[in-house]
């Protein structure tokens, strides 16, 4: 099983290319950056596209908003629970 | 609840928006679960009227799911000769809204059941996101489309779906339509 970094920019790729985001590189993402609102700048149709996105990469389904509202706070977050709460 | 605008399409257990025609299906068998629904049924879901309501009749749907709407193209359908009249076609813009209309249906329609609590279900919905959208042919006047859309996930109030229009076995028609909801 890959470490929390490689699984870190492994999410920031995913971020990148599921949400199709030009002019951002993983490297420009910091760890502990908000994704949403002043952060990466993600909305909620951007929170659903990653929902997908992790469902196919990672099986995880996140169904809940509240859990979404939990894990999508920054890249720390979302690689925590992916770690925690993949199936592949 | 059925009228003569139901059983024009082609539903193959486990056909969907997400399972191509191609796939190989049981000739005549039905979905498990079929439940099907009239023009009125969808007035009273929908806020749609003519001329912009573009479906006749859900021909399945599992709600929150999946569903199989159906529309007649007849010579009653402005839209037709108004559009490229020297191709008698239906504007191809005019299929994504048909299919939002189903999407939308599947979301909301679940009110209609007995027992049903109308605040489980959206009131109405807004398209926030088109996505990956191919035409692969055109909609001409008699034809009957089949508007088949899969529910692929939902956070909170932001719905996506998944959508293929097919005129008989042909795809006409396939896309992702995200809507935000209240």
């Amino acid at each position: 099983m890959e470490d929390k970094k490689a699984l870190a920019e492994r999410l920031k790729k995913l971020i990148i290319e599921s949400l199709q985001i030009e002019d951002i590189a993983p490297g420009d993402i910091k760890d502990d950056d908000p994704l949403f609102g002043n952060g990466l700048g993600l909305d909620s149709i951007d929170a659903l596209e990653l929902v997908v996105a992790l469902e196919k990469e990672f099986g995880i389904v996140i169904a809940d908003e509240e859990v979404g509202k939990k894990i999508f706070v920054s890249i720390n977050t979302l690689t925590d629970f992916v770690a925690k709460e993949r199936k592949m | 609840m059925i009228d003569s605008d139901i059983g024009l399409c082609d539903l193959r257990r486990g056909e969907s928006a997400t399972s191509p025609m191609s796939r190989p299906a049981v000739a005549g068998a039905r979905y498990p679960f079929p439940m099907q629904f009239t023009k009125n049924d969808i007035i009273a879901v929908i806020p749609h009227r003519p001329p912009i309501l573009l479906i006749d009749a859900i021909e399945e749907v599992e709600f929150k799911k999946r569903g199989v709407g159906v529309r007649r193209i007849t010579a009653d359908d402005d839209f037709v000769g108004a559009y490229l009249p020297a191709d008698g076609i239906m504007p191809r813009t005019l299929l994504i809204e048909a299919l939002a209309q189903t999407a939308a249906f599947v979301a909301a329609g679940g009110k209609l059941m007995p027992g049903a609590d109308s605040r489980d279900y959206p009131t109405v919905g807004y398209l926030v996101r088109i996505a990956d959208v191919v035409f692969s042919g055109d909609v001409r006047q008699v034809d009957t489309i089949c508007l088949f859309v899969d529910l692929v996930s939902s956070l909170g109030s932001i719905y996506k779906f998944a959508g293929v229009v097919r005129v008989g076995d042909t795809e006409i028609c396939r896309g992702n339509l995200t809507f935000s909801v209240a």
